[in-house]
């Protein structure tokens, strides 16, 4: 007689259940949108005492963009999965938003300083 | 530095003052909605209503959080054929007239004088006091079909398409400034003219109250598919560490 058991020894996970908290998401993604802007802001000031034109200052935007991101994954640190659920966020998170700002603050001081 | 040389005069009295006062104007327009803003009124049956779509929402989120004849009571208390909340509840339409109902009347009073007034005025009296003026250069080229964007006022077919007007560098602070304002204000403020104008264009500022009937029928249906799925299954043994004795889940005997 032969006879087929099968047995299950745990109990199969359907999947790695977490819990997100919808208003800390929100918080949390907040917080990013402040950081890129000031950081923009910041930027954008800077390139346009210094005089940047062109593509100069693009590419100067997107280093501190994406130091910005550096610092902000240096501060998450190991534990950044505690706060965000990808790692992408960090970088990604309105990078291009932030971008009409810092033009905007470019022009500005760049008008202010150099154009007269 | 530049090629074309303006009186620094013009920095001092237009380009200054034009960033100066949209960015004060979205600050005073903040504090006046937040104080001719009115609380919305309504009555006990639109809140009951609205607070049953909530839950039902909460439950289709989160009933994987509770057990299963948990979750299907909830669901039968809305969606039970006989009995459930959303079959057995009618509403009258609430369609109202928005011209026949004062108090919407000065709602939109208030949204056009915080809005729209502003908008007109502002931008008007920055058009009339300065107008005419180049006042700055984007560090950046750009190509002819710029010209008409920021060169409003100023219609010199041989100026280099990266020089700015008076009137355009305004326009381009009302909707730069809008991520300024979010850092300054906080993130619900009022202060943003763009988001009232997209209101305006798609005339949502004055839609009636939605139909409670549709609502529920789209929370029917939506719960209707929705089905439960245990996610703290095993949690027990996870919180306690425990081992998990082996269970025979399938026999099978070949020749039976």
């Amino acid at each position: 007689m032969a006879t087929t058991i099968a047995v299950r020894t745990r109990k199969s996970r359907k999947s790695d259940a977490v819990a997100y908290s919808e208003l800390s998401v929100r918080q949390n993604n907040a917080i990013l949108e402040y950081c890129r802007t000031s950081m923009s802001a910041l930027s954008g000031a800077t390139a346009g005492i210094m005089g940047l034109t062109g593509l100069l200052g693009f590419i100067f935007y997107f280093v501190s963009a994406f130091s910005l991101s550096a610092f902000l994954t240096v501060k998450a640190g190991s534990r950044w999965s505690s706060f965000f659920t990808t790692r992408r966020v960090l970088f990604i998170n309105g990078l291009f938003g932030g971008l009409f700002t810092y033009i905007l603050f470019w022009t500005f001081l760049y008008g202010m300083v150099h154009v007269y | 530095m530049a090629e074309l040389l303006l009186d620094s005069n013009i920095r001092v009295w237009v380009f200054l003052p034009i960033v100066v006062i949209t960015f004060l104007i979205g600050i005073i327009r903040h504090y006046v909605t937040i104080l001719l803003s009115s609380e919305k009124k309504s009555d006990l049956q639109q809140v009951a209503d609205s607070h049953a779509l909530i839950r039902s929402r909460v439950l289709r989120e989160n009933g994987k959080y509770i057990p299963k004849q948990s979750y299907l009571m909830r669901k039968s208390f809305f969606n039970n054929e006989e009995r459930g909340f959303f079959k057995v509840e009618k509403r009258e339409s609430q369609a109202k007239n928005p011209m026949t109902d004062p108090s919407m009347m000065t709602d939109m009073m208030k949204g056009n004088v915080t809005n729209v007034l502003p908008m007109i005025i502002i931008g008007g009296w920055i058009n009339w006091a300065f107008s005419g003026f180049l006042t700055t250069k984007v560090p950046f080229p750009l190509t002819l079909r710029f010209k008409p964007m920021l060169q409003r006022g100023v219609e010199l077919a041989s100026l280099d398409a990266s020089w700015v007007s008076s009137a355009s560098w305004y326009f381009l602070n009302v909707f730069g400034l809008r991520s300024m304002y979010t850092l300054i204000l906080g993130q619900d403020n009022a202060a943003d003219q763009t988001r009232a104008m997209q209101d305006q264009m798609s005339g949502s500022a004055m839609m009636a109250p939605p139909d409670p009937m549709k609502a529920f029928k789209a929370e029917w249906e939506a719960l209707e598919v929705c089905c439960h799925e245990w996610a703290l299954e095993g949690v027990e043994e996870e919180l306690t560490g425990g081992i998990v004795q082996p269970e025979t889940i399938y026999i099978k005997n070949k020749f039976a």
